[in-house]
């Protein structure tokens, strides 16, 4: 247990991750667990309360047909976030799938998947998810699958890199000599060492993930408006952003934050387990 | 080491036929037509033998090369713009924070081009918008109208990346710094100021121009994104219509045209990092 307490130890010494952890834990908490503290709807509309300002009421005010801005954000978040987790679950499970096959099988396998990916590493991921969109057909569910696949190469590399330098150790050998199956040696020896930098790997993504998620939603391709996912709450406020720039700027600010701090809290946690900071 | 860039370009013939094929496949299947008049991999040889006489086949009333043709000069000139101004800022950054090591200004730089590389382009592109074309008025909202209008698309696409190669640039001129070569230079008595800007210049250039290439393609992909919002008419507004009118041709056109400059952007990258470690193309099966 003395280890782990270092890690966490590491981690807590970069205050900027805390505080990042801190700030997506909030926002996680306010996205699926505040819809159901409040009654009101993030459709619900009110054309007499059209362009309402930032008040007690409306604590983003109303959008051009009256709904309520702060309920559109926070349902927006749930559907957003959702969308980024189910899209980086789906590459975790066949990226770890990959790697495993080309990292601990290595021969034929490992070519024609290393050279798979490589091709997919040379598409940046919002291009792989914009086709896949193109292919698929918009809505949720299709641009979680799109934010997937471009997830995919990231966490292949990872636990293929890690598979094969934690295969030749020479506890996994002598498992081999003694006749452990492959399962039961991928399963007990080689799995607990992959999933801390899958961790570290899945932290990260889901960042990228939300804002190639918002970004398709953005171009009119992903989750379509009423539905106030963030960037297609930032895309039909665009058109009357001058006399109503909150419209665009919450949403903005929104998908950046969320952003920012995966991107700290990641950082954080590749210190904290990065094998040469433990000395 | 010739054998490795030769086995290198090469691989770029697979790759492309492959991408091209499982998209044609995938795009025709979901197309969702009760019939076809051939098997699916036929069509795709007769489709890519097309191509490659130069028939794309049309998109409404016009061949669809021609369009490709017209829309690629904005998306080629965004992405250079884009990275040209993101190279000489994103370096010129680097090089004064790791200069300036742990002090105030290296913090501020290090802060701001990480707030930078997570703000999304579209809504850096609502910001600088709403800041310098509706509110000060001096630059026009839609990318085409003049050549002012490139100004703002080039600079949201480039800022992102700008935070990107300052840390790149940050991390390699500290590594630079502490060469023995360098601290051989410092031992003679040469300035510091030439040891920084002509010594430790030179042995940092490689690994950042790495870094650009690899954003470069990053940046290729934020085009979709910046075309859209000033209303330029490049290769992603293509892509958009592509997917929106359900375009099989145009969309493959697309797929073509931008899969092959992702992969020659990729093969310099890959030749870089042989420049940077000429060991790299040795462990290269």
């Amino acid at each position: 247990m003395k280890i782990k307490s270092k890690k966490l130890r590491i981690f807590l010494s970069r205050k900027i991750s805390v505080l990042a952890a801190l700030v997506l834990v909030l926002m996680t908490f306010a996205a699926f667990a505040g819809p159901y503290m409040t009654s009101r709807s993030p459709y619900e509309q009110d054309i007499s309360l059209r362009f309402e300002g930032i008040s007690r009421e409306h604590w983003l005010g109303t959008d051009y047909i009256g709904r309520d801005m702060f309920t559109r954000i926070i349902h927006g978040g749930q559907i957003s976030m959702g969308i980024a987790l189910f899209g980086v679950t789906i590459g975790v499970v066949i990226g770890l799938l990959l790697g495993f096959l080309s990292g601990y099988y290595s021969g034929i396998t490992d070519s024609i998947i290393s050279r798979f990916i490589d091709m997919l590493m040379a598409i940046p991921g919002l291009m792989i998810a914009t086709i896949t969109v193109a292919i698929l057909g918009s809505g949720g569910i299709n641009t979680g699958i799109a934010v997937g696949l471009s997830t995919i190469p990231s966490f292949m590399r990872m636990t293929r890199a890690s598979v094969i330098s934690i295969k030749e150790t020479d506890y996994v050998k002598s498992c081999r000599i003694i006749g452990v199956s492959d399962i039961r040696i991928i399963m007990t020896h080689i799995m607990p060492g992959v999933l801390p930098l899958i961790a570290v790997t899945f932290t990260l993504n889901l960042g990228t993930a939300l804002l190639i998620a918002s970004s398709l939603s953005y171009l009119g391709i992903g989750v379509n408006p009423p539905t106030p996912e963030w960037g297609a709450l930032l895309s039909s406020g665009r058109h009357m952003m001058l006399s109503w720039p909150l419209g665009v700027i919450a949403p903005g600010i929104a998908i950046t934050l969320f952003v920012l701090c995966t991107s700290l809290v990641g950082d954080g946690l590749r210190d904290a387990f990065d094998p040469k900071s433990i000395e | 080491m010739l054998k490795y860039i030769l086995s290198r370009v090469l691989q770029i013939i697979p790759s492309f036929f492959i991408l091209t094929a499982v998209v044609f496949h995938s795009a025709l299947l979901m197309r969702g037509g009760p019939t076809l008049p051939r098997p699916a991999y036929i069509m795709y040889i007769e489709y890519m033998g097309r191509v490659f006489r130069g028939d794309f086949g049309n998109f409404r009333t016009q061949p669809v090369l021609d369009v490709l043709l017209g829309a690629f000069p904005y998306t080629a000139l965004l992405a250079f713009g884009g990275i040209a101004l993101a190279s000489v800022l994103g370096v010129f950054l680097g090089i004064v924070a790791a200069a300036k090591q742990n002090k105030l200004i290296d913090n501020i730089i290090m802060a701001v081009s990480l707030i930078a590389s997570s703000i999304p382009l579209f809504f850096l592109a609502v910001i600088f918008m709403l800041i310098f074309s509706l509110h000060l008025r001096w630059l026009p909202t839609r990318g085409t109208d003049s050549w002012q209008g490139m100004i703002l698309p080039i600079v949201t696409l480039g800022l992102p990346a700008v935070g990107f190669i300052a840390r790149t640039s940050r991390t390699a001129m500290l590594d630079v710094l502490n060469m023995d070569a360098i601290k051989a230079a410092r031992a003679r008595g040469i300035p510091e100021k030439t040891i920084t800007y002509s010594h430790a210049f030179k042995n940092m250039m490689i690994p950042i121009m790495t870094a650009i290439a690899v954003r470069l393609g990053e940046l290729l992909a934020g085009t979709v994104l910046v075309e859209l919002a000033f209303s330029i008419p490049g290769l992603g507004r293509l892509l958009l219509h592509a997917i929106t009118f359900r375009d099989f041709n145009l969309l493959m056109g697309c797929v073509i045209v931008l899969g092959l400059a992702f992969m020659i952007i990729n093969l310099i990258v890959d030749l870089l990092y042989v420049l940077v470690d000429p060991r790299t193309a040795k462990s290269y099966r």
